[in-house]
């Protein structure tokens, strides 16, 4: 017979104002402390929605430090500064606009986040903060589409 | 008995074979400009269309227990499945597409066709003919095309958007016609060519309330047919064109304003408005070329939307402006 699973010791990623009621987190019986952060983010999205979810998923998956390339199911092509991409398997067309292309090219094996982040903040003079905002929507968003795959740190 | 009819298509061989005469009749229709004798010694590996025609479909066959669903094909009828180096595009319970990348074969299996609207029939066999044409590099687009004075003009977009209309008017007024719904593509060494694949035009009474000239397609209506159907070249003997290159990309819009406008369009707009139109992937590579393709028309041509008023017979001193706007290198 399985061990029982250990209760949730704790919710670390998720910040103090915007952590569900205890009595919820009871309900949550399927984690424990080996859960991967997609599955806890799975479970936040059920108990707190969608958006502050994906928020808060973003802020605890992305750090400075993630990898992410570019999936070799998409093809791409650069249009006048903006890049039309298409997944191979869903047919599904996406377009990125000239900020959206500028990291999209930056994606690689061997670029973490932070030099994108940096990168983005070179070439269009906004704060790393304003910078980091952006490319971290855009790589959360870019993941749930499966254009892009998450390397190994 | 089988019956075989060949078809010479931009050079490349299509064969049917078909036991129904119905499915004879309708691909002979559809591709009437290309039938052909091919000598026995003909070189050329033909493309094969194979159509079976099961009385019900309970006799249409099972999906292979190893196929792989795909996709739902964005809500037009079918499931696309894919196993080994085919692909199955599952209209049950209307028919059954079986298409072999590396054969360059497409078996169907199309149910009591005699029964099926006619548009329904005609609507299935293009595509067929289509999915087998990419095999060899050769891409329909959703569109109309027209040319004149060696300039191409293609009038892209979902139905109901006024392409065979603008179309017409576009002929009356001396220009030429490759297509009105399914133009081909290729990509060259020197650069994209538009190739004709001239049908019958299926117009609306509305449609044939704008043209005095086509009061004949009154007369030649399908039963059951909800558009008439004539051939453009009886109405406008001197409309049918021959290749060219792309030079205009344009995505007409009906609007309710009495004249037509041209606004420029972004280029990856206009890329995004065409795929939808324009491919299906079935396979990678296939769909990898044909994307290329796509791409590289809409950066060589020049793209426009086409706010389609109600003054239809004005249209092509519209667009017969636009070749003076061409950079003069291009």
């Amino acid at each position: 017979m399985p061990e029982p699973t250990p209760a949730l010791p704790a919710v670390s990623f998720i910040p103090q104002d915007l952590r569900p009621e205890a009595a919820l987190l009871e309900e949550i019986s399927s984690l424990g402390p080996d859960s991967s952060v997609d599955e806890l983010g799975r479970q936040a999205a059920q108990l707190i929605g969608p958006l502050l979810a994906e928020q808060i998923h973003r802020e605890a998956v992305l750090g400075g430090g993630a990898i992410f390339t570019r999936s070799p199911d998409v093809i791409f092509t650069p249009v006048d500064g903006d890049t039309v991409l298409l997944h191979l398997r869903s047919g599904i067309y996406y377009s990125l606009d000239p900020v959206g292309t500028m990291i999209w090219e930056q994606l690689s094996e061997s670029t973490t986040l932070a030099q994108v982040c940096s990168a983005v903040c070179d070439r269009f003079a906004v704060s790393a903060e304003e910078a980091w905002g952006d490319l971290s929507a855009l790589v959360c968003h870019l993941k749930a589409e499966q254009l892009v795959i998450e390397m190994a740190s | 008995m089988t019956i075989s009819l060949q078809f010479d298509i931009h050079g490349e061989l299509l064969q049917l074979a078909t036991e129904s005469q119905a499915i004879v009749q309708a691909v002979g229709e559809l591709l009437s400009p290309f039938a052909c004798a091919v000598a026995a010694e003909d070189p050329r590996r033909p493309l094969e269309l194979v159509v079976h025609t099961p009385a019900g479909a309970d006799q249409l066959p099972e999906l292979p227990a190893a196929a792989e669903h795909v996709s739902d094909g964005r809500g037009e009828g079918y499931r696309l499945y894919r196993e080994g180096g085919s692909c199955l595009l599952d209209f049950r319970p209307v028919g059954l597409f079986r298409l072999d990348l590396g054969a360059g074969r497409l078996d169907s299996w199309l149910v009591d066709p005699q029964a099926m609207p006619p548009e329904q029939l005609d609507g299935l066999l293009r595509l067929a003919v289509i999915e087998l044409l990419r095999l060899r590099g050769l891409y329909a687009i959703h569109a109309a095309a027209l040319e004149k004075d060696g300039h191409g003009f293609l009038l892209a977009g979902p139905c109901g958007h006024g392409k065979t209309t603008a179309c017409l008017a576009l002929v009356r007024a001396g220009f030429r016609c490759l297509s009105d719904d399914h133009p081909l593509l290729r990509q060259t060494a020197d650069g994209l060519e538009l190739l004709p694949f001239l049908c019958d035009f299926n117009v609306t009474e509305k449609t044939i309330g704008f043209f005095d000239e086509l009061q004949l397609a009154r007369t030649r209506g399908r039963p059951g047919a909800h558009k008439q159907s004539f051939r453009v070249q009886e109405v406008f003997p001197a409309a049918t064109a021959r290749p060219c290159r792309p030079s205009f990309l344009i995505f007409p819009r009906i609007v309710d304003w009495p004249e037509s406008h041209l606004e420029p369009l972004p280029r990856s707009r206009a890329l995004e408005e065409l795929l939808p139109e324009s491919m299906l992937v079935l396979e990678r590579e296939l769909a990898g070329r044909q994307f290329q393709a796509l791409a590289h028309l809409v950066q060589s041509a020049a793209c426009y939307r086409l706010h389609f008023g109600e003054n239809v017979l004005r249209l092509p001193a519209v667009l017969e402006r636009l070749p003076a706007l061409l950079p003069a290198c291009a």
